[in-house]
C-alpha cells in the first residue's frame, strides 16, 4: 500500500469493510427469508391437506361424488397451484386434483414431507383406513416464490452499496480537508521557511500535531540562529589570535632572516598562513551549513561583486587581471542571504586565483539568465577530476595550498538557495582553463 | 606618516606597530577607543588603523563620529569579520580600506600607503623632483637614473615633504609624522634627516625656507 493516499487507503477500506457487512446482512436476510417462506408454504400445504381429510370420506363412499367436489375445490389446472391426490389402500389414485397427475407421486407412504424434482408433497394419512392425502406444490412454484421473497430482501441492499462508497468518499474527504491544510503548510516549511504554521482551528486529533511541529520548528530556528551566531564569534575568536601569532612570526621571520633558523621560521610563517586559510574554510563550512534556515532575501548580486572585485583588486597576486563583464547594466537580483551569497563568490574568485595560471586573467561574466561564469586559465582538468572536486577535502591540482573545501562549501550554499554549481574544463571555446558557473533561481 | 593604531589584542598591535615603524612611519598604539578619541582630537594623523571589537565600544562607532565631526582621516579597518555585510558597513561608515585578520604585516603597510596616497594626491605613482626620480610604491630614488639607497626615516621625510608638494612644512610637522608618543627625539634630529638626502639626492631637492621649514625643491 506504500504510495497511496491515505484517502484511497480509508475509502477502499470503509467500503470493503461496509460491503462485507453488506454481504454478510445480504445472505443471513437471505436465509432468514428463505426459511420463512419455506415454513410459510409448508404450513399452507398442511392446512390444505387438514383440509382435505373430511374429503376422504366421500371419497370412500361416493367416489364419483367426490371427484365432481375435488374439481370444485381444486378447480385450477394452472401448472403452479397446489396439487393433490388421495391415494387408496391399494396405492391407486382414488381421487385427484385436475392439475394432479393420474399416476401417484412416487413418494413413500409416509406421513410428512417428500421432495421429488417437480413437487414439494405433504403427505398425510386420511380418515379412512389405508388411505392417504398427498398434497403438492410444484418446485417451480416454491422457487419462483423464494427467488422473488430473496430478491425484495436482498436487491435494496446491494443497491445501496454504491450509494455507501459515494457516502464514504464524501465524508473521508471532508474529514481530511484539515490534514490537507496541515499537510500543505508542513510541506511550505524547507530551508527557507520555519516560521509557524499559523492556528487552523484544527480538530482535537490534529491539533497536537500542528503544536509538537511548531515546537520543533522553534526549536530548529533557535538552534540554526545559535549556529549561525557562533560561527560568527568563532570568526573573530579564532581570527585574532591566529593574527597575532602570524604578525609575531612574522616579526620573528624578519629578525632571523639572513641566520640558520631564517629557513624555518618562513616554514613556520607559511604553516600558520595555511592553518588560518583552514579555519576560515571551515567556517565558511559551518556557516554554509547553519544557513539551513537562512533568510532569503532579496539581494543584488552585483553589489556583493562590486565589494567582492575591488577588494581582491587591491592583492599583489589580483590586481588588474580580474576583469568583470556583465549583461546586466544595472542589477542582478537573487535570492539568498548576503553573506553567504558572498562567502560564494568569494571561494570561487579565491579558486581562480589559487589554481589558475597567474599569467592569465580571470574574468568574471555576468549573464543576462541569472548566470555567473568564473574563467581562469591553467591545464585542463580530466574530467573525473572535475567530478569530484565539489566534494570537500578534493583539491583539483597539487599547485596553491588549498585545503579543497571552497567548491564543497559553494555547491552546498547553491543547493540550500535552489541553484547549481557546474564545473567545466577545458573553458568553452579554448584549449583550456576552468570554468565555475554559478545558475541562480528565479527569485520569488 | 603617523598612524593612530588602536587595537586591543596586544600581541597583534605590537607586532604592528613594530613593522609599520620599521616602514619609517610614526605609529601611536592604543588598546582602547578612549584614549584614541583624545589622540585624534590633538594629533594630525595621516592615517588610523582601527580594529571593530574593543573593549570600550565599537570600532564603528568611532569611526562614524569622527566623519561627522568632518575629519577626513584615511581609515583602514583591521577586523575578523570578514563577511561582506561586515565590509559594505564598515566602507557606509567611512572607512577607506578593510584589512581582515590574519593579515600579512607587509598587507597593512601597503594598505596605509595605498589610502595615503589616495588621499594627499600622490596619484601619480612617480614624481620627477629636478633630477631626482621618486617611484611611491615601490619606494625607489634615482637621482640621473641611478638609484639611491634610503633609509625608512629618510623616505619618510621625502613623504611628508612629497604629500604637501606646494607648501612648506615646518620642522615640527615633519617630527609629528615621524615620531610617535613618547619617543626620544633629539633637537636636531629632522635636520640630520634633511642633511643624510641631500648629501643622496643632491643638496637642491629639499629647500630650506627660513624660519618656516622645508620643501622639495624644482
Amino acid at each position: 500500500m506504500a504510495g497511496t493516499s491515505l484517502v484511497s487507503r480509508l475509502i477502499l477500506l470503509l467500503t470493503s469493510s461496509m460491503a462485507a457487512l453488506w454481504l454478510l446482512g445480504s445472505v443471513a436476510a437471505g436465509m432468514l427469508t428463505v426459511f420463512e417462506v419455506n415454513e410459510r408454504l409448508d404450513n399452507a400445504i398442511e392446512e390444505v391437506a387438514q383440509r382435505l381429510l373430511p374429503a376422504t370420506y366421500g371419497a370412500v363412499q361416493q367416489p364419483q361424488v367426490m371427484q365432481q367436489t375435488a374439481r370444485q375445490l381444486v378447480a385450477t389446472l394452472d401448472p403452479k397451484a397446489l396439487a393433490y391426490q388421495i391415494i387408496g389402500p391399494g396405492g391407486e389414485v382414488a381421487m385427484r386434483s385436475g392439475n394432479a397427475p393420474e399416476r401417484p407421486f412416487p413418494v413413500p407412504r409416509q406421513g410428512g414431507f417428500h421432495d421429488t424434482p417437480q413437487y414439494r408433497i405433504y403427505s398425510q394419512p386420511a380418515a379412512a383406513e389405508g388411505y392417504f392425502i398427498e398434497v403438492a406444490e410444484p418446485a417451480m412454484h416454491r422457487s419462483e416464490a423464494l427467488l422473488r421473497a430473496t430478491a425484495l430482501t436482498v436487491g435494496p441492499l446491494l443497491l445501496f452499496l454504491p450509494l455507501s462508497w459515494f457516502l464514504i468518499r464524501w465524508a473521508v474527504l471532508r474529514s481530511m480537508r484539515s490534514l490537507d491544510r496541515l499537510r500543505g503548510e508542513i510541506g511550505r516549511r524547507d530551508g527557507s521557511n520555519l516560521s509557524q504554521i499559523p492556528d487552523m482551528g484544527l480538530p482535537a486529533e490534529l491539533a497536537p500535531i500542528l503544536a509538537a511541529v511548531n515546537r520543533l520548528l522553534e526549536h530548529l530556528e533557535r538552534a540554526l540562529a545559535t549556529e549561525r551566531q557562533f560561527a560568527a564569534n568563532s570568526a573573530h575568536e579564532l581570527r585574532t589570535p591566529i593574527a597575532a601569532v602570524l604578525a609575531q612570526m612574522q616579526l620573528l621571520s624578519v629578525q632571523l632572516s639572513g641566520t640558520q633558523h631564517a629557513e624555518r621560521a618562513t616554514r613556520i610563517v607559511s604553516q600558520i598562513k595555511g592553518l588560518s586559510s583552514l579555519a576560515e574554510k571551515l567556517l565558511q563550512l559551518s556557516r554554509a551549513g547553519a544557513a539551513v534556515g537562512m533568510q532569503k532575501e532579496r539581494i543584488d548580486i552585483l553589489t556583493v561583486l562590486q565589494v567582492l572585485v575591488d577588494e581582491f583588486r587591491r592583492r599583489e597576486d589580483v590586481g588588474d587581471r580580474l576583469v568583470v563583464t556583465t549583461a546586466c547594466s544595472d542589477e542582478l537580483i537573487v535570492q539568498g542571504e548576503l553573506d553567504v551569497v558572498g562567502i560564494t563568490l568569494r571561494n570561487l574568485i579565491e579558486n581562480a586565483v589559487r589554481y589558475g595560471d597567474p599569467d592569465e586573467p580571470i574574468e568574471i561574466v555576468v549573464e543576462r539568465d541569472r548566470q555567473i561564469r568564473l574563467l581562469n586559465g591553467g591545464a585542463v582538468i580530466p574530467s573525473q577530476t572535475l567530478e569530484t572536486l565539489k566534494k570537500p577535502f578534493v583539491r583539483g591540482s597539487s599547485v596553491g595550498a588549498g585545503g579543497g573545501l571552497g567548491l564543497a562549501i559553494v555547491d552546498s550554499v547553491m543547493k540550500q538557495i535552489g541553484g547549481s554549481l557546474m564545473l567545466m574544463s577545458p573553458v568553452m571555446g579554448r584549449n583550456g582553463g576552468f570554468e565555475a558557473r554559478l545558475v541562480f533561481p528565479e527569485p520569488i | 606618516m603617523r598612524i593612530l593604531l588602536v587595537e586591543d589584542e596586544p600581541h597583534l598591535g605590537s607586532a604592528v606597530q613594530e613593522h609599520v615603524r620599521a616602514a619609517g612611519h610614526a605609529v601611536d598604539w592604543f588598546e582602547r577607543l578612549e584614549p584614541a578619541e583624545h589622540a585624534v582630537l590633538t594629533v594630525p594623523y595621516d592615517a588610523l588603523l582601527l580594529d571593530l571589537h574593543l573593549p570600550d565600544g565599537r570600532g564603528l562607532d568611532f569611526l562614524r563620529k569622527l566623519r561627522r565631526r568632518g575629519n577626513a582621516l584615511p581609515v583602514v579597518i583591521l577586523t575578523a569579520r570578514d563577511l561582506v555585510s561586515d565590509r559594505i558597513e564598515g566602507l557606509k561608515a567611512g572607512a577607506d580600506d578593510y584589512i581582515v585578520k590574519p593579515f600579512d604585516l607587509d598587507e597593512v603597510n601597503a594598505r596605509l600607503e595605498a589610502v595615503s596616497r589616495r588621499y594627499f594626491g600622490k596619484a601619480a605613482p612617480v614624481l620627477q623632483v629636478g633630477p631626482v626620480e621618486l617611484e611611491w610604491e615601490s619606494k625607489i630614488a634615482r637621482l640621473d637614473g641611478r638609484p639611491v639607497e634610503l633609509s625608512a626615516r629618510e623616505w619618510a621625510v621625502i613623504e611628508v615633504l612629497g604629500r604637501r608638494r606646494q607648501s612648506t612644512v615646518s620642522k615640527e610637522q615633519i617630527e609629528d609624522a615621524l615620531y610617535a608618543f613618547g619617543e626620544e627625539i633629539e633637537s636636531n634630529t629632522i635636520e640630520v634627516y634633511v642633511s643624510r638626502i641631500r648629501r643622496k639626492l643632491g643638496r637642491d631637492f629639499i629647500r630650506t625656507i627660513r624660519g618656516l621649514g622645508y620643501r622639495l625643491g624644482d
